[in-house]
C-alpha cells in the first residue's frame, strides 16, 4: 500500500500542469483552473485564493486504494479521508475529487459519462465545499436573490422549493445571487452574501413558468428531473451585497393546500438551530470545524433575522408569496429606520 | 445519582459549545445531539469547564443569587444528573 500523503504533500507526477490556466471568480473566491468553467473572470478582491487541477484514472486509483471509504448504503456519494487529512470524494456517474488539507487545491476528474454542466454542479458546490471549510469558511445550503440591493436567503431541504421560489423573484426582474451553497463573511455589524455561479436548478416545468423555457437546460444527473439552467447576465448579481434576511422554508407536508401563507420571526434559538440544519458539508466533523461552526452560526443568528415561511404547494402562489416576502422586507426597513 | 459534598464534576471533552442569545447552546460531538441552557445553567457550565467539587459550586452560587440553600443544592444537582446522563459532565469522587 502506498503512503497516500505522498498525493498531496508534494506535486503527484500524475497532476497535469497545464500552462492555459484562468482564474475565476465564484464565493468571493479567486479559482485558479486548468479546465474551462462557466464563471467571470475573477475581478475583484478575493477572500481566498483556490487552485484546481485535473489528474487521470490511476492517480484516483491509487488514491482508492489507500484509504476506507465511507459510502451510505443506497447512496452514489463516497467519501474518504487520507492521513494528512486531505479529502477524497466521489459521485457515480459525474466524477471524483482530493481536496488538500489546507482546502488551498482541488484535484479533480470528470467522468467520461458525465455532462460538463453536471460535472460542473457537484465540482462548484460538494467538491468545492470541503475546500471552502478547510479554508475556514462556514458555508450554508441556501438559495438566494437580490431584493433592492440586498440578499434575501431562502433555507431548506432539497424539494421544498428554494429554486422555485428564487425562480418566481426572477420572473418579476430580481436577479439571483446563488442557488445552493452561500459564502457569508460579517463585516462592521453586517453580513456580505457573495455570488455564485451565474445558474440555477429547476425542475422543468418551473422553468418552462418562470425562466423563459428550459430549453438551455442540461439533466443535473439520472436520478433527478432537475435541469440546470444558466443564467443571462441581467438575471444574476455579480458582487457581493449585504444580507437582508433568512427565510427557512416549512417541509411540503408541513403545509395544507388550504393552509393561509405565514411569515413568523423566529426567535434567536429558534433560528440558530435553522441555520445549523443548513449548513454545508457534514462530512468535515472535526472539533475545531464544529466549533467555528457553532460560533459562526450564533453569530449570524444575531445579526440577520430568521424567519419561517410556511405555505401551500400551489404553482399560482408563487406571487403572492413574492409578495409576503417584499412586504416583510419594506416592515423591516421601515422599522429600522423609526 | 448520588453526590456528595467532594464529587468533582469537569464537562466532558466530547462537545463544543457556544453562548447564545444570553444561554448556550451544547453540541455533543459523539451523538451529534444538540443541548440548551438557560442563563442560570450556563453559569453552571462555565464553571464546570475545571474541576469543582459540589459545594465549590453551591458556595460560587449563593453568592450570585438570590436563592434559598436548600433549593440551589437540589437545582444544581438536577442539572449536574441532566449533564451527567447525556455524558455531557464526568463526575468522580
Amino acid at each position: 500500500m502506498k503512503d497516500s500523503s505522498a498525493y498531496v504533500s508534494t506535486e503527484p507526477a500524475a497532476v497535469t500542469t497545464n500552462t492555459c490556466r484562468n482564474v475565476y471568480g465564484v464565493y468571493g473566491i479567486a479559482l485558479d483552473s486548468e479546465i474551462p468553467l462557466p464563471l467571470p473572470r475573477h475581478e475583484r478582491g478575493e477572500l481566498a485564493r483556490i487552485e484546481l487541477r485535473t489528474a487521470p484514472a490511476p492517480f484516483f486509483c491509487d488514491v482508492r486504494g489507500s484509504i476506507s471509504l465511507d459510502q451510505r448504503v443506497g447512496s452514489w456519494y463516497e467519501f474518504g479521508r487520507l492521513p494528512d487529512r486531505s479529502s477524497y470524494a466521489r459521485w457515480t456517474g459525474v466524477g471524483e475529487f482530493l481536496v488538500s488539507s489546507d482546502g488551498r487545491r482541488i484535484i479533480c476528474r470528470q467522468f467520461d459519462m458525465a455532462t460538463r454542466e453536471s460535472f460542473n454542479v457537484y465540482l462548484l458546490g460538494q467538491a468545492l465545499s470541503f475546500a471552502l471549510v478547510k479554508s475556514g469558511f462556514e458555508p450554508l445550503h441556501a438559495t438566494v436573490v437580490v431584493v433592492s440591493g440586498e440578499a434575501v436567503a431562502f433555507l431548506g431541504e432539497s424539494g421544498y422549493g428554494k429554486s422555485s421560489l428564487a425562480a418566481s423573484f426572477l420572473d418579476s426582474g430580481h436577479q439571483l445571487l446563488t442557488d445552493d451553497l452561500l459564502i457569508l463573511r460579517a463585516s462592521a455589524g453586517r453580513v456580505l452574501g457573495y455570488p455564485g455561479p451565474p445558474r440555477l436548478k429547476l425542475f422543468r416545468k418551473t422553468a418552462y413558468r418562470f425562466v423563459g423555457g428550459a430549453a438551455s437546460g442540461v439533466p443535473m444527473n439520472p436520478e433527478t428531473e432537475k435541469l440546470i439552467l444558466p443564467l443571462e447576465g441581467h438575471r444574476i448579481c455579480s458582487v457581493p451585497v449585504p444580507v437582508k434576511a433568512f427565510y427557512s422554508l416549512a417541509g411540503p407536508r408541513e403545509v395544507f393546500r388550504k393552509w393561509d401563507i405565514r411569515s413568523e420571526p423566529l426567535s434567536p434559538r429558534q433560528a440558530f438551530l435553522e441555520l445549523v440544519k443548513n449548513t454545508f458539508n457534514r462530512r468535515i466533523l472535526d472539533a475545531d470545524r464544529l466549533q467555528r461552526m457553532l460560533d459562526q452560526t450564533a453569530s449570524l443568528a444575531s445579526l440577520v433575522p430568521v424567519r419561517k415561511l410556511s405555505f401551500p404547494r400551489v404553482w399560482n402562489q408563487l406571487p403572492s408569496i413574492r409578495e409576503t416576502i417584499i412586504s416583510d422586507l419594506n416592515r423591516q426597513a421601515l422599522q429600522a429606520a423609526t | 445519582m448520588h453526590l456528595s459534598e467532594e464529587t468533582r464534576i469537569v464537562s466532558s471533552q466530547q462537545h463544543v459549545w457556544c453562548n447564545l442569545d444570553g444561554g448556550a447552546a451544547i453540541l455533543d460531538l459523539k451523538s451529534g445531539i444538540y443541548y440548551g441552557l438557560d442563563l442560570v445553567g450556563v453559569r453552571i457550565w462555565n464553571l464546570v469547564q475545571w474541576p469543582r467539587t459540589l459545594s465549590e459550586l453551591r458556595d460560587i452560587l449563593i453568592i450570585e443569587y438570590d436563592v434559598d440553600a436548600v433549593r440551589l443544592e437540589s437545582d444544581i444537582r438536577d442539572l449536574l444528573s441532566e449533564l451527567a446522563d447525556n455524558q455531557l459532565v464526568e463526575i468522580s469522587g
